[in-house]
């Protein structure tokens, strides 16, 4: 495996699988960190019973790789990969996966908060909540941009 | 062009309004709203991420 991949499915994935694949015939490797996002049966106070992902093919592979080219050379790792999924999801169904592989923890700590951060903020993403009043587009959050700013990035302003 | 396209339809005037918060890509990476444009660029307009 390259040590730096993504992948955007409607397919739901493996979590063990990706685990052992990232860190496999890589022996300099003693931690593995990564987050799992999931769908949540409650948003801002209304139940949701389903969730539609939608993306801008293209732009979202590539600003992916920008974000995890930018976390290999802020951290020292070895390996990382984000698995993103689109398309019609569940409450309880896995959305996003970060992994990131290093030789101690702090490295891969570090690297897959930074690409979850980078992610919410900057990968071309939309999330479309079905609740009892109707659908709606998820509003972006304030907190996402201020996390990323942690980061030492800036998200861009209006030009307007 | 973003004022170009505002004035297509009512419905794309709503949608690009200046109070609106809507990011820019050039050629499928992220950019300013006043970056320069060349024949055949893809751009694209669109509102503040939800992913993740």
């Amino acid at each position: 495996m390259l040590p730096l991949s993504v992948s955007i499915q409607a397919e739901d994935f493996d979590i063990g699988q990706e685990h052992q694949a990232l860190r496999a015939q890589d022996e300099r490797v003693g931690a593995v960190c990564s987050f799992l996002g999931t769908v949540r049966s409650q948003s801002d106070g209304q139940a949701v019973s389903a969730m539609a992902l939608e993306h801008y093919p293209g732009m979202t592979e590539k600003a992916i790789m920008a974000m995890l080219s930018q976390a290999q050379d802020r951290f020292d790792i070895y390996a990382a990969r984000v698995i993103h999924r689109i398309g019609d999801l569940m409450p309880g169904d896995q959305i996003v996966w970060v992994g990131v592989t290093s030789a101690h923890r702090g490295q891969s700590f570090q690297a897959c908060e930074f690409l979850i951060d980078y992610l919410k903020t900057q990968a071309p993403f939309w999330k479309k909540e079905q609740t009892p009043s109707g659908a709606r587009w998820v509003d972006a959050r304030v907190s996402d941009d201020e996390a990323l700013s942690r980061w030492g990035i800036q998200v861009p302003r209006q030009a307007i | 062009l973003r004022l170009e396209l505002m004035a297509i339809s009512p419905q794309h005037a709503e949608a690009l309004a200046p109070q609106k918060a809507v990011r820019a890509a050039l050629n499928q990476v992220a950019c300013a709203e006043d970056a320069p444009l060349s024949d055949g660029d893809e751009v694209a307009f669109f509102p503040p991420v939800t992913g993740g």
